[in-house]
């Protein structure tokens, strides 16, 4: 495939020069991580588009800078999750989610969730990430962050450290902050839940 | 475990399974446009090192002039004030004037 023939090495050389060839080049082999990430972390109401596109800005700001101390993709990540996260920041958090909200098929995914004796597993995954997009959407950026990282993409503690540069127990102490937060938002969804 | 974790962990766990849609290439025209904005804007580099440069010399410049205000501050305590010099003088003349 062109983008892993790609030498990024030779190909920065060439950005750096204000090389317009290789920067588009450069923006297309990174797009599939740049993409992953701003989908994962996309403020409520913005563009994917325009948050990727602000990702490159900063990093075509930025590249003198970069040293080539880690792999470029490690430090583009950084750039992209920080941009993010500040995006956020900006953003006024969601109101709060009542049941009345929900769609009806979101409406049936957490009325599986939440009952009390429930075994049976939720099939309609779209519906119940939706459910959750909306409930993150209440918590900060970094909780925001930390519980997609770990819960959801499943990341270790070690990578979400090489993503985000924060420190180990910093990851934790939020992350179990953060879903304390989560928990008790979907305890005051569930308040709202129709009784049968 | 309790039931409020166990619920959470039922949503994110059908959460995990939704598919998330994976684009390997960028839009048409995406990469020209992020280009030729971030082409557009002449050496962004050399104006942030412009902008921090000014920001270290007015941090600079502001510790010099509390370490001289420090500095200086006991000395000019001990130098007669203005007012005082004033009022001293008045009485001299006032003195000269209706006491000679």
């Amino acid at each position: 495939m062109a983008e892993e023939a790609l030498d990024v090495a030779a190909c920065l050389e060439r950005v750096r020069e204000r090389d317009e060839a290789a920067a588009r080049e450069l923006v297309d082999h990174l797009y599939p991580l740049v993409i992953k990430i701003v989908r994962a972390h996309l403020p409520w109401r913005m563009s994917e588009e325009d948050l990727a596109q602000d990702v490159y800005l900063k990093m075509f700001a930025n590249l003198q800078q970069y040293r080539g101390e880690m792999p470029l993709e490690h430090w583009v990540s950084r750039i992209a999750v920080t941009t993010c996260i500040d995006k956020l920041r900006y953003q006024k958090r969601r109101p709060e989610l009542r049941w009345a909200d929900l769609g009806e098929q979101e409406a049936e995914v957490m009325e599986a969730t939440l009952k009390a004796d429930s075994t049976a597993t939720v099939t309609d995954g779209e519906s119940a990430r939706d459910v959750l997009d909306k409930l993150m959407g209440r918590l900060g950026p970094e909780d925001r962050l930390v519980i997609n990282l770990l819960d959801l993409q499943q990341k270790s503690v070690a990578e979400i450290m090489e993503i985000t540069g924060w420190k180990a127990s910093a990851i934790k102490v939020r992350a179990h902050r953060a879903r304390k937060k989560l928990k008790q938002h979907l305890e005051d969804l569930e308040q709202g839940m129709p009784h049968e | 475990m309790n039931e409020a974790e166990e619920k959470l962990e039922r949503l994110l766990a059908a959460a995990r399974t939704a598919e998330r849609r994976e684009d390997p290439e960028a839009p048409m025209g995406f990469a020209t446009r992020v280009v030729a904005r971030a082409f557009a804007n002449p050496m962004p580099s050399l104006l942030r090192a412009w902008e921090s440069l000014a920001c270290r010399f007015l941090v600079g410049a502001c510790a010099v002039a509390l370490l001289i205000a420090a500095s200086s501050g006991p000395a000019l305590a001990e130098q007669p004030h203005e007012a005082d010099l004033l009022v001293e003088l008045t009485d001299q003349t006032f003195e000269l004037a209706f006491f000679p």
